[in-house]
């Protein structure tokens, strides 16, 4: 009985998990640029982005949802163009769901590394450029070794937020097997229908997960304080 | 080279309008003519630029012409606008406007809408902090620009065994940056930068960040570069005594202007002038040593000068360093003395201060100040251009040279 209960769940968690690494990667690429462009650039425009990206914090997963919801349906403009472009509709799909956690997980993401940028300072990248380095050949020889802490806490958090979203899917995905129907709608499901075995058991693989992905970042962090001590 | 090569410091200081407290006398001129074509004669390159550059609360603006070979600094109080030029050549301000040319070859020209990026520019700068790179050891910062400007490894001028061999890192290598002390960090720093096979090295005080005593043992490193190496160097700094022992000629600045110029001499007579214990420093050659009284015989523009104990190779050249207080005047010779070292000098300049009578002496074009008492001054007479011998009780070298 347990065990056919949790085969059945692994549809949703390996779902989860894909929608996680997918989003991590697409965020990474959005916000090495974005945090760098935070951290140095000019103060009277990054205090703008800068609360900007930090509204997934403080608003209800309802409202966000809500929004994208509009945005993302076949009559809002994104989704209309998505429509036209590919013949499929954005929401309720899997790529609606990673367009939805990119903009769900940011801060998570970009915070960490904005401030690991902005803790290094750009006197390291100017005595890179001192000593013959292209702006690439810095960034990636000079500026992501010395943030590499900023960069795992990022991933992680990131990963792990996805991880853990339920209000956004639940507004954007729905509830689609195999498509949009992540570990914490299976969860949620579960409960509903009052199947607490399972839930109990999805529960504890997502705590266990969400456990073992946050003591590495923990980890990492204490360690570079007593470094630098 | 096209270069107006005689031009001289005087010249070109008429493009800024100076103070009057900053105007050169007609004595030091002559020691800058003499110092600036001897200068410009050795190398037949130059350095020259041009900058503007607004600042929080100032406009750095400076015009500058010197010879490329040799150590240039750049003096003045903190805050003056030292550093900001410093970046501006390097590239680094990208609101700097103007020109810098090294030889024939600009690095920036705005006149041809030319501005070279820092990575393209072939010099090395060394900040004052070290910076470096944490998750490099010792060598991987030392090859980080030997990597990417070194071409191949026997191509490069200066190498890596030269540069260990030079600033004593062969102990260090392996181990990791943050565990090197200030003065060791900033000797990886400075070899990392002539690793990058640079035609200027820019220093940005670079021994700020040291503690004094270990600053007196990362000075004969830049003294041993200064002499090994063919490299113009532009040092930032506000303490005259790395003036008075590296500089070959010296910009004093202040609110991002260039106020004077000139050879070190004469340029560390007018600064020591202005302080509170005003010295003097001298060129010197090694000409003899006496075995027997154990003295080393030191030509100098003012006359020979006897140095107790001083071991030093003859034809060696040094930096003398004489205080004012250590100088008396006769209006004789006067073999009747314990003094060996008796020099014929003019008045060239009286600068009464407070406790004393401040005089400035013309010594073989070079100035040497002497620190007399007021009734002193009034029972000899002294006045400006009279003949006195310049009794110097004690002499000390600065630094070894060459």
């Amino acid at each position: 009985m347990l065990d056919e209960g949790l085969a059945a769940d692994w549809g949703p968690l390996w779902l989860s998990v894909r929608l996680a690494g997918v989003t991590t990667v697409c965020l990474l690429l959005l916000a090495l640029p974005l945090s760098w462009w935070l951290a140095f650039g000019q103060r009277r425009w990054t205090i703008w982005i800068d609360a900007v990206v930090a509204l997934p914090l403080v608003l209800p997963p309802t409202v966000l949802g809500f929004y994208l919801l509009i945005m993302l349906g076949p009559s809002g403009w994104l989704g209309q163009q998505w429509l036209t472009l590919t013949g499929s509709s954005l929401t309720f799909s899997f790529t609606g769901l990673v367009l939805a956690s990119c903009l769900y997980s940011l801060p998570f993401v970009v915070q960490p590394l904005r401030d690991s940028f902005a803790a290094m300072g750009q006197e390291p990248m100017a005595v890179a450029a001192t000593l013959g380095a292209g702006v690439l050949d810095r960034f990636f020889t000079v500026a992501l070794p010395m943030a590499y802490r900023g960069v795992i806490t990022a991933c992680v958090l990131g990963f792990a937020h996805t991880m853990g979203e339920f209000g956004v899917v639940l507004m954007v995905g729905g509830n689609i097997p195999g498509e949009t129907r992540v570990v914490s709608i299976a969860i949620y499901d579960h409960v509903e229908t009052l199947a607490y075995g399972q839930a109990h058991q999805l529960s504890l693989v997502l705590l266990v997960i969400s456990f073992m992905l946050l003591v590495p970042v923990y980890w990492l962090n204490r360690g570079g304080r007593r470094e630098q001590v | 080279m096209n270069e107006p090569k005689g031009m001289l410091p005087t010249e070109l200081s008429t493009a800024f309008p100076s103070t009057s407290s900053t105007e050169i006398s007609p004595t030091l001129s002559t020691a800058y003519a003499e110092a600036a074509s001897q200068a410009l004669g050795v190398n037949p390159g130059a350095i020259a630029f041009s900058f503007q550059l607004p600042r929080s609360d100032f406009q750095l603006q400076v015009e500058e012409q010197f010879s490329a070979s040799g150590i240039t600094a750049l003096f003045g109080p903190s805050g003056c606008g030292k550093s900001s030029l410093l970046r501006a050549i390097a590239g680094l301000e990208p609101q700097a406007r103007g020109y810098f040319r090294l030889g024939e070859e600009y690095w920036h020209n705005d006149a041809q809408s030319l501005c070279l990026k820092p990575q393209q520019r072939p010099l090395g700068l060394v900040f004052q902090q070290a910076h470096l790179f944490p998750h490099l050891n010792v060598l991987g910062n030392l090859q980080y620009g030997l990597k990417r400007r070194g071409g191949s490894a026997a191509s490069a001028k200066i190498s890596l065994d030269d540069v260990i061999h030079w600033l004593d890192l062969a102990a260090l290598l392996k181990r990791r940056t943050h565990a090197l002390s200030g003065g060791e960090q900033q000797r990886v720093a400075m070899g990392r930068a002539l690793l990058s096979q640079p035609r200027l090295l820019l220093l940005d005080e670079p021994l700020s960040g040291v503690d004094l005593a270990r600053r007196q043992h990362i000075m004969p490193f830049l003294e041993r570069l200064h002499r090994e190496l063919d490299i113009p160097m532009i040092l930032v700094t506000h303490q005259l005594e790395e003036v008075a022992r590296l500089a070959d000629w010296v910009l004093q600045m202040d609110r991002g202007q260039v106020l004077a110029r000139g050879p070190v001499f004469s340029m560390l007579s007018r600064l020591s002038g202005q302080s509170s214990t005003p010295y003097s420093v001298l060129p010197g050659r090694v000409r003899e040593w006496d075995q027997n009284d154990q003295l080393t015989g030191v030509e100098t523009p003012a006359g020979l000068a006897w140095v107790p104990g001083l071991q030093a190779e003859l034809g060696a050249h040094l930096r003398l360093l004489v205080q004012a207080r250590q100088v008396s005047l006769a209006l004789q010779p006067n073999p009747n003395l314990s003094i060996l070292n008796q020099w014929p000098a003019r008045i060239s300049e009286l600068k009464p201060q407070q406790q004393d009578q401040l005089v400035g002496l013309d010594v073989g074009g070079q100035t040497l100040w002497a620190l007399v008492s007021h009734r002193a001054a009034r029972q000899l007479q002294l006045r400006e251009g009279q003949d006195v011998v310049a009794m110097v009780k004690s002499v000390s070298v600065l630094s070894a040279q060459e």
